[in-house]
């Protein structure tokens, strides 16, 4: 799925919905769980028939901002109707802004200059030129149409964002982090033009007659193993069976189990992640004379102590406080103590 | 009062809420967060102190009040919000007042949830001028109350350290703004969630950070094994000195099946008006879409395991506090008088806790504080209370090691913070760290008050409210799911369109011009996320 982004999809998109119908449906996402992916937002921000409208892709904003245009009307009506029951002055403000826009909408065919016509103007501009002539010609119906009281005071529009997290960033990366002292998180991704080169380099079918795989290095005990994944992820999680240790990940290909000879080589690397060091899940205790050094913070001065037999005692005197499981040096985090504010704040 | 010392206990209160301002609209439900919070916890907890003081009683607390919550409680915006949010709450309770007067047992707390919110009104208007910070300086300033720093925006730092550049500038934007604040020198540092890496260390001692405070298994899992466990700091190689938490302490307070909040006399956090009035009495106090949602003005008390919820009785909570101060206060007795045969200095044990335990969840909290307080100053036990830099200039000899990469979450490491539900989210806050360095050291000196300057200080916002612990914590709990996802998208987004700016738009790059479209955006971003006002994009440098 990767390969068929061209380009980071970073461009955003601006969606001149109404202010008060869209916060509205903010806060009532908000409100309940919802589990949807990655429409969600996109469900919560726009849900009146008007923003569903604007936010069609950007690849028919012809269509859009006309329709944006044509539907004003009736809309603007509606919100007022509608929210009846509504504050007064949320309906105020749908329709002043809308009114707002129109007489923007007016100026930008007279003068081209005002401060908020970037709504209309980033819309329509955004592919072709051409719609921006239609759009003016229809909004000058409608400026014909609308009160002349409300041309009087512009309101600039403030357009609500909307923004998609971008797919993919373009870059050759693997990254690794430690979910918890057995399971690494890794996630990865390769650029086009390195994927390119692998095309050039063995042929265009490189990625169909290649499989993935995920080689870890524990760089503290020196060795190292594999996994197969698979080309629909871009992340994995691994278990790794020693904890306390340095770990180094690399994403490469082998040729496919049914065509083995299909590259002329076995493997081939293609990035190395970041070391990480997972974490440490027991008690280390010591050895019969093990070294144990003090510092005092205030002057820096280090003083030695050897671990001896007598000091067990104590050692175990302490440790016994903290419920440690059979083995002895790990214990229950059924602790309910982990806590976050959000989670007791609603 | 005299008595014959043989440990410590240490409480640390975490008081921290992420970033809402919303200055674009008032509907926002999150934002309540910050005043439920206040006139909960933080107000109950100040007056607690205050009383304290007023009576001479010697107390220590240790607080962290995280950057978000600083600039929240210092924005006008929110001050003044949250007084219409107490205007309404006292119009509601004249209300109750009214509705309630047939039921002698309900009118009564009517009556008391209107003094109470009159008095936040009060407190917070007429007392502090708005102003909450300077009523926790103060007791700061006094020396019973010690403030620490943390990370900016609570940025977990197990995650964000794969560019170590952001977790520096996490400490480095928790110590200033710290300063901003307060006039003492910072001596401790609250690591979000408890998040540690041991490379974190060098910069919390570049930032002048003293001690932190780790969960338990930090310090027991820390190499090599700390001979006295959590009853005595640790110092690592780099020079941190860390504190652990006390698991027996904790469990106490916090354990479904006994803890203190579940006692049947305190208040149901579930049972309100804002679920049980009339819904067209209550419809103008609840959501703005007119979704029920909490109030703050609860009438039942916890009872028991049965819907069946009898009516809140404060003499009754009062006692049910008095108790359990008691109890705790009697534990720890015992506890510090088995460890102190064990330790070589007399222990201490650490007690950290959300903030917003008390008050919020349990409603009495503050108040057992309160209690405890009192009792360990005038009852005879062996034990006083001492914050940590307190301890470390008392016992400045500690064993050298390193704690185990840990955090107080669930299961005590990232998974809260890194799991199927929100694992999408790493990568984009890695790569905008990346670029925030890139685009750092590619402007590495803009002039003050160029406009370059100003988009590259919005960007530095962008990334650290991106990097809020609290998005991926809500996800994986699975309330305001879309609140926290849309925030995610828009702090990315915004970083994104900017930096796309500062690598794209030649005027922008060659004249240091900007367009009046893209001016406006950027100046209505500013007024948004108007976190750090002061911050210096050179911190990524």
């Amino acid at each position: 799925m990767a390969r068929k982004t061209k380009e980071e999809q970073e461009l955003d998109k601006k969606v001149p919905v109404k202010k008060a119908s869209s916060k509205k449906a903010t806060t009532k996402a908000t409100s309940k769980v919802s589990k949807a992916k990655k429409s969600d937002a996109k469900k919560a921000d726009v849900k009146k028939p008007v923003s569903k409208t604007t936010t069609t892709k950007k690849a028919v904003s012809k269509k859009t901002a006309s329709k944006v245009d044509t539907a004003k009307e009736p809309v603007a009506k509606e919100t007022i109707t509608k929210k009846a029951d509504k504050k007064v002055s949320t309906t105020k403000k749908a329709t002043s802004k809308k009114t707002a826009s129109k007489t923007v909408d007016k100026k930008i065919e007279t003068k081209k200059e005002t401060n908020s016509k970037k709504v209309v103007k980033e819309k329509t501009t955004s592919k072709k030129s051409s719609p921006k002539a239609k759009t003016t010609s229809k909004t000058k119906k409608t400026t014909k149409k609308a009160p002349s009281k409300a041309s009087a005071k512009i309101i600039p529009i403030d357009p609500l964002e909307y923004y998609d997290l971008p797919y993919r960033y373009n870059q050759t990366v693997v990254k690794v982090l430690a979910q918890n002292p057995n399971t690494l998180f890794v996630y990865w991704d390769i650029s086009d033009e390195d994927r390119n080169n692998f095309e050039n380099k063995y042929g265009k079918d490189f990625f169909y007659k290649t499989r993935p795989v995920l080689v870890i290095h524990n760089l503290t005990d020196n060795y190292t193993f594999e996994i197969d994944i698979n080309d629909f992820a871009n992340n994995w999680y691994v278990n790794v069976n020693d904890t306390k240790c340095k770990y180094i990940v690399e994403l490469g290909r082998r040729p496919n189990y049914f065509e083995p000879s299909a590259i002329p080589v076995n493997y081939l690397n293609v990035a190395f992640s970041n070391t990480i060091e997972i974490p440490n899940d027991h008690i280390l205790f010591f050895k019969e004379n093990d070294r144990i050094y003090f510092k005092n913070i205030k002057t820096n001065k280090i003083t030695e102590k050897v671990f001896k037999k007598e000091n067990i005692k104590n050692l175990k005197g302490i440790y016994k406080n903290y419920n440690l499981s059979e083995e002895n040096d790990r214990f229950d985090f059924k602790n309910p103590s982990s806590q976050n504010p959000t989670s007791t704040l609603l | 009062m005299k008595k014959n010392t043989k440990g410590y206990v240490s409480f640390v209160l975490h008081a921290h809420l992420p970033y809402v301002h919303h200055p674009e609209s008032e509907d926002y439900l999150e934002e309540q967060w910050l005043y439920e919070a206040i006139s909960e916890c933080y107000i109950p907890l100040i007056l607690s102190f205050q009383k304290l003081v007023d009576e001479h009683v010697n107390f220590r607390f240790t607080m962290s009040l995280t950057p978000p919550l600083l600039n929240m409680l210092d924005s006008k915006l929110l001050q003044d919000r949250y007084i219409k949010y107490l205007e309404k709450h006292i119009e509601l309770c004249e209300k109750e007042i009214e509705r309630t007067k047939d039921n002698d047992r309900i009118n009564r707390l009517s009556h008391y949830y209107f003094d109470r919110y009159s008095n936040d009104l009060h407190i917070f208007r007429d007392v502090y001028n708005c102003n909450l910070i300077s009523a926790f300086k103060k007791f700061n300033d006094l020396g019973v109350l010690e403030i620490i720093g943390c990370g900016a925006t609570h940025g977990y730092f197990p995650i964000l350290y794969v560019n170590e550049k952001t977790v520096r500038a996490q400490i480095a934007l928790g110590v200033q703004t710290y300063n901003k604040y307060f006039s003492k020198p910072l001596k401790g540092f609250w690591l979000p969630e408890c998040g540690y890496v041991p490379e974190a260390d060098k910069y919390l001692r570049e930032f002048g950070v003293e001690y932190v405070l780790v969960e338990t298994h930090g310090i027991l899992y820390a190499d090599p094994t700390p001979l006295y466990g959590t009853y005595a700091p640790i110092v690592s190689p780099d020079g941190v000195v860390f504190f652990g938490r006390d698991l027996e302490s904790s469990r106490q307070v916090w354990s479904s099946i006994n803890g203190y909040p579940g006692d049947f006399n305190y208040r149901e956090f579930y049972r309100d008006i804002g679920y049980d009035a009339p819904y067209d009495y209550i419809k103008p106090y609840v959501a703005s879409n007119g979704a029920r949602v909490s109030t703050g003005i609860k009438y039942h008390r916890i009872t028991g395991k049965t819907e069946n919820k009898d009516i809140y009785d404060i003499q009754w909570a009062w006692d049910s506090v008095e108790k359990q101060a008691g109890h705790f206060f009697d534990c720890r007795c015992k506890q510090i008088d088995y460890l102190a045969n064990n330790t070589e200095n007399p222990p201490i044990i650490v007690c950290p806790y959300d903030a917003e335990l008390y008050g919020h969840w349990w409603y009495e909290g503050p108040n057992w504080l309160y209690t405890l307080a009192k009792k360990v100053y005038y009852d005879d036990c062996n034990f006083e209370l001492i914050t940590p830099s307190e301890y470390i200039d008392k016992y400045p000899d500690m064993q050298i090691s390193t704690p185990c990469r840990s955090s107080w979450g669930a299961k005590g490491y990232s998974e809260v913070w890194l799991n199927p539900s929100n694992d999408y989210i790493h990568r984009h806050l890695h790569t905008a760290g990346d670029r925030m360095c890139a685009l750092a050291s590619s402007f590495p000196n803009e002039p003050e008050n160029s406009i370059k300057r100003r988009i590259l200080n919005q960007c530095a916002r962008e990334l650290v409210l991106a990097q809020s612990s609290d998005w991926l914590f809500i996800i994986t709990n699975g309330t305001m799911v879309d609140y926290a996802k849309k925030r995610v998208k828009d702090h990315i987004g915004r970083f994104t369109k900017f930096y796309l700016w500062l690598t794209e738009d030649k005027n922008l790059i060659e004249n240091n011009k900007l367009s009046e479209d893209k001016l406006n955006f950027l100046k209505s971003i500013e007024e948004k996320d108007a976190i750090f006002p002061e911050i210096d994009y050179t911190l990524y440098c």
